[in-house]
């Protein structure tokens, strides 16, 4: 064989190592390969060279790196919205519509010289002032002094400083335009009073942005009107700076700064069951709206969202619990989705930062939990692991309990709990989501009684099991929270003892189980969803897509009066979900 | 409250047209799909973490900014690699600098300072640490690792950027020819020659596996 047939078959051993040869070049390789024992020894070692780099370990994104990308997409958007006024926020405009804003920008451009023509031959101190706007072009400066005059001139031709254009008063009005305009988008120093009006206009028009922005992406949501703004009162106004500037705020992206969710709360809210697919898997949060406003907001948003999704279908589910204090409502929503689509649904439902929301998992739901899916399991170590941790959960729940079918809570909290059994009297108005990190107990009888209700529902009602289950578990979790105390009248079961040292534990650690503010549902559902999705069997098909339901627990506000339905209670209740100061009655046994 | 497992499939095309459309949720669906796999590729081309992630941020920036010329004839995901592995390439030659793994793998000391701050370093003390039933095995594949991005850091840009997205990336040679834009046969022997000068540097693995 010629030397340069050699080199050539040699140069095709990397396409037929990957198997990219047609199979004439192929069966010409195989026989290059098996006559020379060089060219084979080649074809090993490149081929050892190709397994070394497939062997080097994947490195994941940071975890808060698509926090900042949205945060940059959201800062674009304001960004771009303040440099086009009423032109929303839209990463796929047309040609067309570049073209017709650079067209108006020359219009603009044109009429200002035209209009500073105009000025200069009527009044120069006017055209003083204008001229140093149109000799910095796009990047409008004016010095402390005349920028005064400029927008006095602008804003009240007819007053004192400002020599009222004779001749032409159109061209005042037009060059007024053109200052404020200016002025909104280069926030230059003005004088105080002016300074505060303009304030005012720029904080309404991000407002308007913002909300329209994330309204495109969100069914139903109500885009603020212009109008509507405009008759803001000042104090209106105020709040509303005020709320921007927390937004502004949280748009700054310092995840650094964000408190570190415990990684026992994050985890704790996301369960397999030992009877379903091994793929579906809950992800359970209670929100909670301190305000009628804010909970009438949510439902709305909630329903719009169904309106708007056809394929998705939420389960709302109205429950009402009493306790000794008060009548409680919750809501159970159910939404069916895909893993990945999960932190752009919290987004898109609002549950990020949102004034009177608190968002928190459900940190002890009980269930027939067999795992707690917090490793990654994108690798065969990871299966391992998860495989590890299902038999570490299995163990627990072995020395909780005897019998399989019974409910048993988070070992891990419940034996934190444990720890502690100081018997100070519980806060009142521990209802309604009050943010108490309950626990069960292992000799508490609630949770064997739990299981014959399974049983029950099971055989009684004619309830699937896993329904059934999952009732029963609801079930449970009131009894553990303490809220039903209807049933724990009915059942001689429940135990105040038991509700006396989880109060307890709450008051003991200074109200340390109260940690909604530091939960971010969005950037922690997409943690754990990191560390749950697997990888896709093709590397070209992207993430598997894995189906989740997202329970919402949604409670109104805290009221501390009782016997009223849950419907009024929720209408009349107090901004507030603060424990009250008195004890509540003890619950009848 | 019965457990639907209903899912929701989105795939890239309608997830671009609802980002066409103005629903700039959806692109962040597409962040999180693809964020890992952008940012490892970007990791491995250009050596350091940090300009991985900004990169990789730019990437999905960039790739939002000019959805419009994404006309879809090649998949989206291709496209979105196109974008990151220029943007990398040109950061590359405008640092005029390559970034090396800040390890020291031929002193056998994994105690160097410089590992805590490099992330693809920081990548390999945790696959050491994660191996609790070898260590030994866990620690030896890590130097072997080690030897590896250090040579991979020394090829020349466009074989380490071919290596990269061939072996690491795992993508065919017609995706590789989409993204680089050249033709399939200029892929080949690119990734021929890549091998054999990663051969050359890593010749006592290589002799020893």
């Amino acid at each position: 064989m010629a030397r340069d047939d050699t080199d050539n078959l040699n140069d095709l051993l990397s396409a037929y190592i990957d198997d990219a040869l047609d199979t004439d070049a192929s069966a010409r390789v195989e026989a290059h390969l098996a006559a020379n024992p060089k060219a084979r020894a080649l074809y090993d070692e490149l081929r050892s060279t190709r397994d070394l780099l497939i062997g080097l370990p994947r490195d994941s994104a940071p975890n808060d790196l698509i926090d900042t990308v949205t945060a940059q997409l959201e800062r674009r958007a304001l960004l771009d919205t303040d440099d086009e006024t009423a032109a929303p926020f839209s990463p796929g405009r047309s040609s067309f519509g570049r073209l017709l804003a650079t067209a108006a920008m020359l219009a603009v451009f044109v009429t200002a010289g035209f209009v500073i023509y105009q000025n200069t031959q009527i009044d120069q101190p006017a055209a003083d002032s204008l001229a140093l706007m149109t000799e910095s072009d796009e990047s409008v400066t004016l010095s402390p002094a005349k920028p005064t005059a400029a927008l006095e001139t602008a804003s009240s031709p007819a007053g004192p400083s400002a020599d009222p254009p004779s001749a032409d008063p159109p061209s005042a009005d037009a060059l007024g335009e053109i200052i404020v305009a200016a002025v909104a988008k280069e926030e230059v120093a003005k004088p105080n009073d002016q300074a505060e009006r303009d304030e005012d206009a720029i904080a309404l028009t991000v407002t308007e942005s913002k909300q329209g922005g994330r309204a495109r992406g969100m069914a139903g949501r109500e885009m603020l009107k212009p109008d509507a703004l405009a008759a803001n009162t000042p104090s209106q106004r105020s709040l509303m700076r005020a709320e921007n500037e927390k937004e502004s705020e949280r748009l700054a992206l310092r995840p650094e700064a964000r408190t570190p969710v415990p990684m026992k709360q994050a985890n704790a809210s996301f369960y397999r069951y030992d009877n379903e697919p091994a793929d579906d898997a809950h992800i359970t949060l209670e929100v909670e709206a301190t305000t009628v406003a804010a909970l009438a907001d949510l439902q709305n948003r909630l329903r719009a969202y169904e309106t708007q999704h056809a394929n998705v279908t939420m389960l709302p589910t109205v429950s009402t619990a009493t306790q000794p204090t008060s009548t409680v409502a919750y809501t159970t929503y159910t939404i069916p989705l895909t893993a990945d689509r999960l932190p752009i649904v919290l987004t898109e439902l609002g549950l990020e930062h949102r004034p009177g929301l608190r968002v928190r998992p459900a940190v002890d739901r009980p269930a027939r939990m067999l795992a707690e899916l917090s490793v990654t399991t994108n690798t065969a170590i990871g299966d391992e692991h998860e495989e590890r941790d299902v038999h570490e959960r299995r163990d627990e729940r072995r020395r909780y309990v005897a019998d399989d079918d019974a409910f048993v809570p988070d070992a891990t909290l419940s034996a934190d709990l444990l720890d502690d059994a100081s018997a100070s009297p519980p806060p009142a108005a521990m209802a309604i989501g009050a943010p108490v990190a309950f626990g069960g107990v292992e000799a508490d009888p609630v949770a064997s009684n739990v299981g014959e209700t399974t049983e029950s529902l099971f055989e009684n009602e004619g309830l699937p099991y896993e329904q059934a289950g999952e009732m029963n578990a609801d079930l449970y979790y009131l009894h553990a929270r303490g809220e039903d105390a209807e049933s724990a009248t009915e059942s001689s079961d429940f135990d105040t003892t038991v509700q006396r040292r989880r109060a307890g534990k709450h008051q003991a650690d200074g109200g340390q189980s109260v940690k909604t503010d530091a939960f971010n549902p969005v950037s922690e559902a997409t943690r754990q969803i990191r560390r749950t999705t697997t990888p896709p069997a093709d590397p070209t098909d992207g993430t598997r897509e894995k189906p989740i339901t997202l329970v919402l627990k949604v409670y109104g506000p805290a009221r501390p009066e009782s016997g009223k339905s849950a419907t009024t209670a929720a209408a009349s209740r107090p901004a507030t979900s603060k424990p009250a100061a008195s004890p509540p009655a003890e619950v009848d046994g | 409250m019965p457990a639907s497992s209903a899912s929701i499939s989105f795939q890239d095309a309608d997830l671009v047209e609802q980002v066409r459309d103005g629903d700039t949720a959806a692109f962040g669906h597409l962040v999180a799909k693809y964020q890992d796999r952008v940012y490892n590729t970007v990791l491995r081309i250009n050596g350091n973490a940090d300009d991985a992630r900004d990169l990789t941020q730019d990437a999905f920036l960039r790739a939002l900014e000019s959805l419009d010329s994404f006309s879809g004839r090649a998949g989206f995901y291709t496209w979105l690699f196109r974008i990151a592995v220029n943007l990398t390439i040109s950061y590359g030659r405008m640092m005029q600098r390559r970034k090396t793994v800040s390890l020291e793998p031929r002193t056998g000391s994994l105690g160097a300072g410089e590992w805590a701050v490099n992330r693809q370093g920081a990548g390999l003390v945790g696959e050491l640490h994660s191996d609790e039933e070898n260590p030994q095995a866990a620690a030896s594949r890590t130097e072997v690792n080690i030897l590896v991005v250090e040579a991979l850091n020394e090829l020349e840009d466009e074989h380490r950027t071919v290596l990269v997205l061939k072996d690491i990336e795992s993508m065919d040679y017609a995706q590789i020819a989409e993204i680089l834009d050249v033709p399939l046969g200029t892929v080949k022997s690119r990734v021929h020659r890549a091998r054999m000068a990663l051969r050359d540097k890593l010749r006592p693995l290589v002799v020893q596996t």
